[in-house]
């Protein structure tokens, strides 16, 4: 008995106190009964929990051969400080990032040489009519941004990623409601039944990426996922020619945090999809093992515009390998008040026509 | 009283018969309380007597200052056997103490003047006696009278289903015609403005994940407690006639129909 006095409420997280009169434990807090042998096997799991375990093996990247690295050369943005490589057919003379221009730092020595890369499928021209596609209908967007001559400005550049493979094992505990309505003359009625869930089992996860490069807006980059892996091959430096590379400046154990929360969160939702017979049910604890979890580094394929626009900059990204295209758009308020005031007079007219002719029928 | 009711009621039935004539016709408005100005007499009881003879009923307004301890329905019954020149009629009856008012509705005008009929004439009325405008209420009366007759005689009085037009409200209809031109306008912006955002952060890392590799080892669901919550039903009281005309029987025996209240 002096056991049980320990059980704390599963609905409120108050101790429980044993109730004479039912002859069950009852929460002081909330009043809620619960049977005793419910507390025993709820204690049971609850005990059972691990925290997370998230280990990886980050050795991505390799060594480059001889005399790879005397082809490409290295240039440094004056404004914003990227690092930016390219083989030395291919001649950059404005930062992808921040369109400052940049200058030749010599040739590229001592960095890692990437694991894979994801050629570019889509070329120039079809960037830059993505970019028409994804200006049109926006009836607010500020002029500049259709100038085609800026528009010409758009860049390829391959974006340094790390790539997490790994084997979960999870075991995860929802908490779980159930619905039941009835009604009588006076009274309708819901009654709610709460459940402990308790999933385990197991979900691997291949090339999850994470933005290897501060100068690419993390947001931005996982806005133009997903990158299919199909189409990825073993580094060639040939594959940059007429494209600018950047380099890596997070390193891949930095870059593990993004990846385990985005594991976590689809490894809890792959489990959830085991709970739907319940009406509601959230995530209460979970935890995760990783087993075989190891980085690659890649380096993938993105069309990259920037605009200036009241001071402020506009990035637009197009995945070089599916075309999916994002970025971001201000609105010209101008040109907002117009097109409500338009908007407005036209609906205003009819309902008022509406009006008169429901008056006279 | 009485007898001067009826004095007035002989010489009103006697010309009611006699030979058609709007120049030259006894009083249908009947002013025993003095409530219409000598100089809006005339045009009241002209559109009375017009409408009256346009559409072969009887229409009369009847003032009095008391009931003599009569309801207002016998009052107005009583009167109505002993002044009326037709069947088929209609009576309003106001009476200054107690201030009260009384439609009455004989043979065919039972029919055409409906409950809602009725409800709708009063809703027109009252605010012009309670304010004291009697002329014009009774004007009002003769008019609204003229349109459902002319509605009856096409077999469709106004009921529940078809009701007179009220006028076009203008300043109502172009304050609804600007709040639907800005929730319009404002939904039109709202997604415009939206069209303007595509960056968004990943949630999950689903489109990573290895085919096939999801396996569920083992699985337990714990009952844990219930609870009820419990929510009053709404109490629907919707007992609403069917339209048409409710009828009792007068005071000398005859079906009379109407409605009445205070103003
Ligand atoms: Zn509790
Ligand atoms: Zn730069």
């Amino acid at each position: 008995m002096a056991d049980l006095l320990n059980f704390d409420c599963p609905c409120c997280g108050g101790k429980l106190q044993f109730n004479s009169e039912l002859q069950n434990m009852q929460c002081p807090f909330c009043d809620t009964v619960f049977e005793t042998q419910t507390l025993v096997s709820y204690e049971e799991e609850v005990s059972q929990e691990k925290p997370d375990e998230m280990n990886w093996n980050t050795q991505a990247g390799s060594e480059w051969e001889e005399g790879e690295q005397a082809g490409m050369n290295s240039y440094t943005c004056q404004s914003c400080g990227g690092q930016i490589v390219t083989d030395s057919s291919t001649a950059a003379s404005s930062c992808p990032y921040c369109d400052n221009p940049v200058i030749m730092t010599g040739q590229l020595s001592g960095e890692l040489r990437p694991d894979f890369v994801i050629p570019f499928k889509f070329d120039k021209e079809a960037a830059k009519k993505a970019l028409n596609d994804h200006m049109k209908g926006k009836k607010f967007l500020p002029d500049v941004f259709k100038d085609q001559n800026h528009i010409d400005e758009i860049k390829g550049v391959y974006v340094p990623i790390w790539l997490f493979d790994t084997d979960v094992n999870a075991r995860i505990r929802y908490k779980a409601e159930k619905y039941h309505y009835w009604e009588d003359s006076r009274y309708e009625y819901k009654e709610i039944e709460y459940y402990a869930l308790i999933r385990s089992g197991r979900i691997g996860f291949q090339h999850v990426p994470v933005d290897g490069s501060t100068k690419m807006d993390d947001t931005l980059m996982e806005s133009i996922e997903p990158y299919d892996f199909k189409d990825a091959v073993s580094f060639q430096s040939a594959f940059l020619s007429g494209y600018l590379a950047d380099k890596y400046d997070v390193d891949a154990e930095t870059s593990i945090s993004r990846a385990n929360e985005r594991i976590k969160s689809s490894t809890e939702d792959a489990f959830k999809s085991t709970t739907s017979d319940y009406n509601y049910v959230k995530t209460e604890q979970s935890s995760i093992q990783l087993s075989n979890g190891e980085a690659k580094y890649a380096l993938y394929p993105v069309w990259i515009l920037n605009t200036s626009w009241n001071d402020r900059k506009f990035t637009f990204a197009m995945n070089g390998q599916t075309g999916k295209f994002v970025g971001d758009l201000p609105a010209d308020k101008s040109k907002a008040v117009g097109y409500f005031a338009k908007l407005a007079a036209v609906a205003a007219a009819i309902t008022l026509a509406g009006t008169y002719l429901f008056w006279w029928l | 009283m009485k007898l001067k009711n009826l004095i007035i009621c002989g010489f009103a039935a006697l010309f009611a018969l006699a030979p058609l004539s709007t120049s030259a016709h006894s009083a249908v408005l009947v002013d025993n309380a003095g409530l219409v100005s000598s100089s809006d007499f005339e045009e009241v009881d002209d559109v009375l007597w017009d409408t009256s003879v346009e559409h072969d009923v009887d229409i009369w307004v009847h003032t009095t200052k008391s009931l003599n301890n009569m309801s207002i329905s016998n009052y107005a019954d009583q009167w109505y056997d002993e002044c009326a020149a037709r069947e088929d009629g209609i009576v309003l009856v106001v009476c200054t103490s107690p201030r009260q008012y009384y439609i009455m509705t004989s043979g065919s005008c039972i029919y055409a003047f409906t409950d809602a009929g009725l409800d709708y004439i009063e809703a027109q009325i009252v605010p012009k006696m309670s304010k004291g405008n009697y002329a014009d209420a009774f004007i009002t009366f003769a008019e609204l009278c003229d349109d459902y007759m002319v509605q009856a005689e096409k077999g469709k009085p106004y009921d529940d289903n078809k009701m007179p037009k009220k006028p076009y409200n203008l300043l109502l209809s172009l304050l609804i015609a600007i709040g639907a031109g800005s929730v319009f306008g404002g939904i039109g912006v709202v997604r415009q403005f939206s069209l303007l955002k595509s960056v968004h952060k990943k949630q999950g890392a689903a489109d990573y994940k290895k085919p096939d590799s999801f396996q569920l080892d083992s699985h337990r669901d714990i009952y844990l407690y219930r609870k009820v919550e419990r929510k009053e039903k709404p109490r629907d009281d919707t007992n609403r006639s069917a339209g048409g005309s409710t009828t009792r029987t007068g005071s000398s025996g005859q079906t009379r129909g109407g409605s009445g209240g205070t103003f």
